[in-house]
């Protein structure tokens, strides 16, 4: 599998600092190609949310230098989950305690995605999104908040939630939880594209746009995937959104 | 002079003999042992650093017949134990090692606990060491080991029967019985648990420079105990690059070009010198030319081996104090995103794919308080701190907040330390940090002090 990815985060319309993070590698070994990307929310006033989820980018990124080389001489998709899920429950921890000596409350999502041969393995904690783009638009991960949840279990409608105030409320982040429980998705790649996203960029626009503008069709290289991300974002922070907005976008042939 | 000792260094374990001033190596032998690859006897490599010379075995993976034996063993077990040495000291015939060089000492013989192949020590030293009585040693294994019950053991009688017999003891004939004993089926033969060879994965650790992905380039490493690796375990399917696996040297390497192309000579030259007994003519050869056989590992300075002993390590006895506050649950206010409260998470909104169902899964009981937990995840974490762990030890404040995981590869398992105060073991044997480790069913993995058993 050959990757083209391109990432952009954008500090959007009113806020004072940008509290998203967000992690591209992309190697080569003697599988074929190896790709990581990872964006995380980061939340907490003060500019602490930066730390959160800057602390998460880095820890991410040593491991995909360090310890995925010694993963690949003996390639299990799920054990890689498996210690990622470990990587960020300890994470949680060393935030959470963070937190507690500076008296501050903070946290980030996490939502990552690893490809290695014909597969892929995410971890996600909140709110942030990955989707991939085949012939339709999908949405691979389960947004870990209140409404969701509220949604799955048939006492909101998604009418409602899209009005109500708690739609924003997430149910578990990484530094401000008492325990996180990532979602692990092992899969195959496939041919398209797999965008990876804050809330920031997906509040305002609709699914079918973001088909639209990026669905891998329209994506015939590099300097043209910039651009229309580019646009998109423009686009939504045309329609007042507030928060950071932060997105990966990848494809896949 | 308590001459052994035992020390971990990088993924390997070594036994140590320290010679004493007085002892003088028997070249020829030294010679035989380091040059051939003699079935049933560990490789030997002999170090000197200034004045101190030692002869290094690589026990990597093995335990002592003493360890083995404390378990039950099965007649087969048993008998294939006795066949491997008697084998190996056959084999050292043939190479012109006398069985008075060996080792015959049940906690001086190790033993592959995953193939039942024992592996004796041969200290390559001029009339040093007292010959070892045979028929004793093999008395004395077969009394002291603890016999399953179900089994018919009149093979025991039997072969004491041989050994108490007045004439002179003879290694090919004992061996001939032993062999017969095996071939036959004895009643409530118990199933066999040796059927293949389980190599114990190695991976290479992080005592390796980072490696870099792009591309990805397995450096060889031509450390001695890679190499010692490689011999012993020659089936490895290349995992690990194998250095100079052709012809089954060890060499020390030398600086100097002329050295090596010395070497390079004396190499063929003792090549054709050291093979069998049969070659009678090399050998003639060798005393005629006068010249002196200079081994290269004579050379002193050439490495720097690091000599850890495994001291007992410190136990963190200071607790650590959680000062938790508790916070009221209100739906902080991050701005855009905010955090709902919860006690407690609910999982059962979380779809979590794990993939292929495992049929029957493993366990680890826990020695102190003999729980048991299944091993039901590729990576289950075992430590003190609740939050960040699979199996919460929380009295013990040895073990680690993150001590170490239990990993499963398809149908095969691995303990790994993670950089543990305390360490973990398998089988009584430190393991080092950050390296995975095969275990298999039986293995006691101790965490610091706390003992688990691993069943599959």
């Amino acid at each position: 599998m050959h990757f083209t990815a391109v990432a952009c985060t954008d500090i959007g319309i009113s806020k004072d600092t940008n509290q998203d993070s967000v992690l591209m590698k992309h190697a080569q070994c003697s599988m074929g190609q190896i790709f990581l990307g990872v964006v995380c929310d980061g939340m907490g006033g003060l500019s602490k949310g930066e730390i959160a989820s800057a602390t998460v980018i880095q820890e991410f990124s040593k491991w995909f230098d360090q310890e995925l080389p010694y993963e690949l001489e003996n390639l299990d998709m799920y054990v890689i989950g498996g210690k990622w899920s470990l990587k960020l429950k300890e994470l949680n921890v060393k935030i959470l305690e963070y937190g507690q000596k500076e008296n501050i409350k903070l946290g980030t999502t996490f939502t990552g995605i690893l490809f290695v041969g014909n597969q892929y393995v995410i971890a996600h904690v909140g709110d942030t999104r990955v989707y991939y783009i085949g012939s339709r638009i999908q949405q691979l991960t389960t947004d870990q908040t209140f409404v969701a949840r509220e949604i799955s279990r048939g006492t909101l409608t998604p009418a409602q939630a899209k009005t109500d105030k708690r739609r924003n409320m997430l149910l578990q982040c990484v530094g401000a939880s008492e325990k996180v429980e990532p979602q692990i998705i092992v899969g195959n790649s496939q041919r398209g594209a797999y965008i990876l996203c804050s809330d920031g960029f997906r509040h305002e626009i609709s699914d079918y746009e973001i088909y639209e503008a990026l669905n891998p069709e329209v994506l015939t290289n590099k300097m043209k995937m910039n651009c229309q991300v580019e646009y998109l974002i423009e686009e939504v922070k045309k329609r007042q959104e507030q928060d950071n907005i932060s997105v990966i976008l990848i494809k896949t042939e | 002079m308590e001459h052994f000792l035992i020390s971990n260094q990088g993924i390997n374990t070594y036994l140590e003999y320290e010679l004493d001033e007085t002892q003088e190596i028997d070249t020829l032998c030294m010679g035989m042992v380091k040059n051939n690859k003699i079935e049933g006897m560990l490789p030997v490599v002999f170090q000197q650093i200034d004045k101190r010379r030692y002869f290094k075995y690589t026990i990597t993976s093995k335990i002592t017949l003493n360890k083995f034996l404390e378990r039950e063993v099965s007649r087969h077990k048993l008998l294939r134990i006795m066949e491997s040495i008697l084998k190996a000291l056959m084999e050292g015939e043939e190479y012109m090692i006398p069985p008075s060089v060996c080792l015959l000492e049940e906690n001086k013989i190790y033993v592959d606990s995953h193939t039942g192949e024992a592996f004796l020590i041969c200290l390559p030293i001029l009339d040093g060491v007292k010959a070892a009585d045979i028929r004793l040693f093999f008395k004395n294994l077969l009394f002291q080991a603890k016999y399953e019950s179900g089994e018919d053991n009149s093979y025991v009688a039997h072969l004491i029967g041989i050994l108490n017999q007045e004439e002179k003891f003879c290694v090919s004939l004992f061996l001939r019985e032993v062999r017969f004993l095996l071939g036959e089926r004895g009643k409530g033969d118990t199933k066999e648990t040796f059927n293949k060879p389980r190599e114990r994965k190695v991976s290479l650790g992080k005592q390796h420079e980072e490696k870099k992905v792009q591309p990805l380039e397995k450096k060889p490493q031509e450390s001695i105990g890679e190499i010692g690796q490689n011999l012993l375990q020659p089936e490895r399917k290349g995992e690990i690059e194998k250095t100079k696996q052709g012809d089954m040297v060890w060499e020390f390497e030398l600086d100097s070009e002329t050295h090596k192309e010395e070497k390079n000579k004396k190499r063929g030259f003792f090549g054709s010198l050291f093979q069998k007994k049969s070659r009678e003519r090399s050998f003639d050869s060798f005393i005629d030319s006068g010249e002196e056989p200079v081994f290269e590992f004579l050379m002193p300075g050439q490495e720097e081996p690091i000599h850890a002993k495994l001291e007992p390590s410190e136990i963190d006895i200071a607790p650590i104090v959680k000062s938790f506050v508790e916070d009221t649950p209100i739906p902080a206010d991050f701005g855009g995103t905010t955090l709902l409260n919860e006690d407690k998470y609910d999982e059962t909104s979380l779809l979590q794919e794990w993939g292929t169902e495992r049929h029957s899964e493993p366990y680890l009981i826990r020695n102190q308080t003999q729980e048991k937990f299944y091993i039901n995840k590729s990576v289950v974490r075992i430590g003190r701190e609740k939050q960040q762990v699979d199996y919460c030890v929380q009295e013990n404040k040895a073990v680690g907040r993150s001590h170490a995981d239990i990993i499963t590869r398809g149908q095969r398992y691995y303990v790994m330390d993670l950089n543990s105060k305390n360490r973990t073991f398998i089988n009584g044997q430190a393991i080092p940090s950050q390296q995975e480790m095969e275990i298999m069913d039986g293995d006691c993995v101790r965490l610091a002090n706390e003992e688990f058993i691993f069943h599959t």
